[in-house]
């Protein structure tokens, strides 16, 4: 395998073996902490603008199958692991990860200390790194004067309206940077949903006469999309029972005069405990977050916090006093991670169908 | 929050080890004594395993060294009258008692409870039929089943659960035997035979091949739920999962096939309304992950939960006893070393830990070497490593019978036995899979027949492709790069290369290349934890340093074998705590998952390494122990250490390779402590042959064994002039021979035996590896401690190996000390003879 470089902001240099495209790649370096699921982790579209760090040793395990992507089109800007396994177990035995990657033009390298590349991450604050051929100077000069696009959310949202059918509620999804998992968990209960675009109205959605609104997960920054997207959420909640879950989550605390924060590191894993605060139940789930909801920021009048992180104390859920909205910060899906909090597209439900009546 | 009303505890011990069963249930009491005493408990305990910790640590007058039944338990029930009893730390055996306990309605009339298991675990866990309804009853998949009368009622059910079947007739004593039916015809002619004589029969879906999933989880009162770990199982169903080689974290399944066993088991925790930990085994269909079964469900601590506990770092003994007594997950207080959420944190790894088992048939050559689901090993070593290649060879190293570092072959085996031994595994599994390949066995191929995943045989190729390489391209450092990172040690590329290990050594280190260690901790480096448990890569960061200018490396013993290793490692735990105790700074480098010695409680650092020269050398050079100890015979390891003439190695009980004059037949002993000018009785002992009075059969003692005053003086006497012309210092036994007129001979002389040290040790109530540890160290008052020896006169305490015998279902008439698996102890008063 040839030998390759990952360069950090801070100068550090790993070398490494490649795999997966040969590409030169710039992106924000997050660690994500699940054990299983790299194919799940590197198909969400939260990712798109970031290399991905892999604790768990060893990837490629299970090759590429048709049940686990988040999505089709992939953005993430590479994979970092200590130990790439290059098997296929696919049914025609011809798509192994390394291909996929091929494929999708993202590189990867592995043979790094993960661990201590993970060590250090978590000492400082998010940055840039780069996989490069040479860690030489123009590389990593290259790497400062990179400027990543903050239009995330407008490269990776459908642009037309698609729908995934059912005999159930009708359900209006916006696509923020949509995970698959939310559309399998609505699919489980016969939803009939209707994946709209980020920039979608309420008009428009009012027209498709929808029993329900979810907001997606997404990429980046919720402070990097239009205010009309604010302004929907505002006007649909008042109509609708609205679910919303990481980027939507953010936009739908935004939408509710809360503030949203740039967490020092992101958090990619499912590994912390978080509190339910009615019940004070402990569950765990699929958390991918690099903003967080100002708890000081919240107008107790109109929301209140449903879930909180125990380890850094972010709030991860809130609810809408007066409307049946409520939002959580984790990924209820899974994909990968914990299946414990998936009863809330239950619960979700339970508004549309109390709405209705 | 933590109930206030229990103030004393009594733990079930674990007995005698045997298979199944070895010093993980001794290390567990032994950690929740530490916790239980934290929270302000008194622990008293009952087990009559000599070579139990947590006896030693119990103070004495809450130890009662007596054997695991129903009267003896409710004897110290009705004499202490503890607030609750804790049967989880002591395997099935405690679990039956407590069950008889509980059905006779004697503990709710005394007021005792039971922690750790409730009683509707209780009720499902020794019944498969109200365990197959309870998991059905959440909506879980148990192996399908129905008890039948007539052929028609037989072929409707296989119609209903497809081939094969396994059919076994019930409440038949004689024989459990299942029996396999892979068509109609088969199961036909089956029938005839079952039901010719009215009987009834179970017929069951064949799960035989299915993949084995294992899965180690605690559970508060507030129902807060971690899951601990998962297992993978190399071996399909139908190996035993103790004898089959164990992966974590998993490595062949989705995360969606993961998350749902995940769920299944909190499911099953939340209905059996467990407070604790719990095991729960699943079969998953090799096609289908998400067609699976619960076929097994263990709320108990075993070699599972231990596996489960140190391959993580998580404090699973610790937690699990804090939730006994109430707390909830966020109320438990850990030591400062670790994070202060670690309880509640769920694990996640950053590394690979394998286990592989260690087999008693070098010992019991009569016993059938096929594995099936009856297990048969008798210990297991794990290999730790920063990738699956590096892990298992690791695991390998470490689970081979010789010290020698080499990479192991089976090149003689003929290929029809290498066929039958894919298909039908033996012992040595992954050699025949490794020379499998090495024949030209393509991946698909072998997946097929052994129905272990492709997975591995990729990983194991990759180690062969880096066999050549070592083989082709010798002393080279890149040669030896590729090599550690796949876990490849010094040794083994010293002999391939016919080099002294130094050379080799010297290359990379010239290069600037020495092993990393990395801490095994739960939370794949996301938080700094002063974890304490190490194993090597071969990377950039080392995350330990030397621990003191006084450190004491004390060596393990590896995976338990037959023969006196759990008593080793009592012995290894006990040297670390005396050490310790005496101002060292204490490492403990083994590799057994199940190890007493390995309890993060008793050693300042532990490293989880193979017991081979380079890895022993690589810690020797980091930590700069002053001291290096070597508990028990090893006279390969010994020989190469003592080349390296700075280093202050001591072997504890001293080799007896030299020096040491061993008679054929023996009657009895005399025990002393020698020093440089004086030599001290101690006491007779009485050797028990298996085989007349043969000593390599001896494998029962009794002491003290009586002797008229003046014989005993003449015997002291004699002993004394032998000692005198010997070297030997320390505990020292001279063997007696009885003729068949009574007369008694003087036959040898010989340090005495560790087993027997510890069996001394329960007999004078004197903590003799204390004392030898002090002895050696120069701290010992030799003439303080004679005044406390106690007057034995009017007690005999007796020691008996127990043997697997039993277990591998063979019979042997003499059976020697190489084949004990453990021993119990016992006492009587002289005039109840």
């Amino acid at each position: 395998m040839t030998t390759r470089y990952l360069i950090l902001e801070d100068g550090t240099s790993y070398k490494g073996k490649a795999f997966g495209a040969e590409a030169t790649t710039t992106g924000e370096i997050i660690v994500n902490s699940n054990m299983l699921g790299y194919q799940e982790v590197i198909t969400n579209q939260i990712y798109h603008n970031q290399i991905i760090v892999f604790t768990q040793p060893s990837i490629g395990n299970t090759g590429i199958n048709h049940k686990s992507f988040e999505a089709i089109v992939t953005n993430s800007k590479g994979v970092v692991v200590k130990e790439y396994s290059n098997i296929s177990t696919n049914r025609l035995g011809n798509l192994n990860l390394d291909l996929f990657l091929k494929q999708h033009n993202i590189p990867g390298i592995a043979g790094i200390d993960t661990r201590e590349l993970t060590r250090r991450l978590n000492r400082k604050q998010t940055m840039k790194a780069s996989i490069v051929d040479m860690d030489d100077e123009h590389a990593f000069d290259q790497l400062h004067a990179t400027v990543l696009t903050n239009q995330q959310v407008n490269q990776v949202s459908t642009k037309a309206p698609f729908p995934n059918t059912g005999d159930g509620y009708n359900i209006v999804l916006i696509d923020f940077g949509l995970k698959y998992g939310i559309l399998r968990k609505l699919a489980d209960l016969d939803c009939n949903v209707i994946v709209m675009p980020f920039e979608t109205t309420s008009q428009e959605i009012f027209d498709l006469d929808p029993d329900g609104v979810v907001l997606s997960t997404g990429p980046g920054s919720p402070r990097d999309l239009p205010d009309s997207v604010l302004q929907m959420i505002r006007e649909v909640q008042k109509e609708l029972p609205m679910f919303a879950m990481g980027l939507g989550h953010e936009l739908f605390a935004l939408a509710n005069d809360a503030n949203v924060y740039k967490l020092d590191g992101e958090h990619h894993g499912s590994n912390h405990p978080i509190r339910q605060v009615i019940t004070n139940q402990i569950i765990y789930a699929s958390q991918s977050e690099g903003y967080a909801v100002d708890p000081k920021s919240i107008i107790h009048d109109q929301l209140l916090i449903t879930y909180v992180d125990l380890v850094n104390g972010t709030v991860q859920g809130i609810r809408h006093r007066d409307y049946p909205a409520f939002s959580v910060q984790f990924s209820p899906d899974g994909g990968p991670g914990p299946q414990d909090s998936a009863d809330l597209f239950e619960e979700f439900l339970e508004n549309v169908s109390s709405q209705r009546r | 929050m933590i109930d206030n009303k229990i103030k004393k505890v009594l733990i079930l011990g674990g007995g005698p080890s045997k298979i199944g069963s070895e010093t993980e249930l001794d290390a567990a009491a032994f950690q929740m004594m530490t916790a239980l005493k934290k929270n302000g408990i008194q622990v008293l305990v009952i087990d009559n395993n000599p070579f139990s910790l947590t006896l030693s640590e119990v103070q004495p007058a809450n130890v009662f060294i007596k054997e695991i039944n129903l009267k003896n338990v409710l004897d110290v029930i009705k004499k202490e009258s503890p607030d609750a009893i804790i049967p989880i730390a002591g395997g099935l055996r405690a679990i039956h008692v407590t069950q008889e306990l509980l059905n006779q309605g004697i503990l709710s009339d005394l007021g005792v409870r039971v922690l750790g298991i409730s009683k509707e675990s209780l009720k499902v866990i020794n019944n498969p039929d109200k365990m197959k309804i309870a998991i059905n009853s959440i909506d879980e998949p148990a192996v399908p089943s129905k008890i039948v009368r007539t052929d028609s009622e037989a072929f409707e059910v296989v119609r209903e659960i497809g081939f094969p079947v396994n059919i076994k007739k019930v409440n038949h004593k004689e024989s459990t035997e299942r029996i396999i039916c892979n068509n109609a015809e088969e199961l036909s002619d089956m029938l005839e035979d079952e039901f010719e004589d009215d009987s009834v029969c179970i017929i069951e879906k064949s799960i035989v091949g299915y993949k084995q999933i294992e899965t180690v989880a605690v559970r508060d009162q507030t129902n807060t739920k971690i899951l601990i770990s998962g297992l993978e199982n190399i071996d399909a169903v139908g190996v035993h999962s103790g004898d089959s080689i164990v992966i974590s974290p998993v490595q062949t399944l989705g995360d969606i096939e993961y998350q749902s066993l995940r769920t299944a088991t909190f499911k099953m925790m939340d209905l059996l309304n467990i407070v604790g930990l719990c095991h729960i085994q699943f079969a998953l269909d090799p096609n289908d992950g998400s067609n699976y079964y619960i076929t097994k469900i263990n709320p108990m601590i075993n070699s599972s939960s231990a596996l489960a506990a140190r391959s993580t770092g998580y404090p699973l003994v610790y937690v699990c006893t804090n939730l006994l007594l109430g707390n909830s997950l966020p109320e438990i207080q850990l030591h400062a070393n670790y994070h202060r959420l670690t309880p509640i944190m769920e694990p996640t790894l950053d590394h690979v830990v394998i286990k592989m088992p260690v087999w008693p048939f070098d010992n019991v050559p009569e016993a059938n070497q096929h594995l099936n689901t009856t297990m048969k090993s008798v210990g297991s070593t794990i290999g730790v490593g920063r990738t699956v290649e590096e892990a298992m060879l690791k695991a390998l190293r470490s689970s081979q019978f010789s010290p020698r570092d080499v990479l192991p072959s089976m090149y003689e085996i003929s290929s029809d036995e290498l066929i039958s031994q894919l298909i039908h595994p033996k012992s040595d599994r992954l050699l025949v899979l490794i020379e499998a390949l090495r024949r030209g066995y393509q991946v698909d191929e072998l997946e097929e027949l052994t129905k272990i995943n492709q997975f591995y045989f990729y990983k194991l190729k990759e180690l062969l492709d880096v066999e050549e390489l070592i083989i082709k391209e010798p002393m080279k450092l890149s040669t030896i790069e590729v090599a550690h990172d796949h876990g490849f040690g010094d040794g083994m590329m010293a002999e391939t290369w016919h080099q002294p290990i130094e050379k080799v050594r010297e290359l990379y280190h010239a290069a600037g290349e020495y092993p990393t260690y990395k801490a095994i901790e739960p939370s794949a480096g996301e938080f700094d934890q002063n974890i304490r448990s190490f194993y090597s890569s071969y990377e950039i960061e080392n995350e330990s340093s030397q621990e003191s200018e006084k450190t004491a490396l004390v060596i393990g013993r590896g995976g338990n074998k037959l023969g006196p290793n759990t008593a080793a490692d009592y012995y290894t735990a006990e040297m670390l705590i005396q050490l310790h105790r005496i101002g060292y700074k204490t490492i403990v480098m083994n590799n057994n998952p199940n190890a007493l010695s390995l309890s993060p409680q008793i050693s300042d650092k532990q490293y989880i390494e193979p017991i081979q020269l380079g890895a022993i050398l690589n810690i020797i050079e980091l930590e700069k122990p002053v001291r290096v100890f070597i508990p028990g015979n090893r006279h390969f390891l010994l020989k190469q250490l003592k080349k390296y003439t700075d280093l202050n190695v001591q072997v504890l009980p001293p080799d007896q390779e030299t020096g040491v004059v061993l008679p054929k037949d023996v009657t009895y002993a005399l025990n002393f402590f020698v020093t440089q000018d004086e030599s001290y009785f101690i006491s007779t002992e009485k050797l028990i042959s298996n085989n007349k009075s043969d000593l390599d059969y001896v494998t029962a003692y009794e002491t003290p064994y009586v002797l008229d005053d003046d014989a005993l003086q003449r015997d002291i006497e004699e002993s004394k002039s032998h000692i005198q012309s010997s070297n030997w210092i320390g505990l020292v036994q001279i063997l007696f021979n009885q003729n068949k007129k009574g007369e008694s001979e003087y036959v040898g002389i010989r340090p005495l035996r560790l087993t027997e040290t510890i069996f001394l040790s329960r007999a004078t109530g004197i903590n003799w590896v204390r004392a030898l540890v002090r002895f050696y160290t120069k701290r010992l008052d030799i003439n303080e401690l004679m005044k406390n020896m106690p007057d034995m006169s009017n007690r005999v305490t007796h020691m008996q190996a127990t043997f697997p015998f039993k277990q591998l279902n063979v019979k042997v008439d003499h059976a020697n000390s190489s084949q004990e698996v453990g021993a119990k102890i016992k006492f009587r008063l002289v005039d109840d003879k």
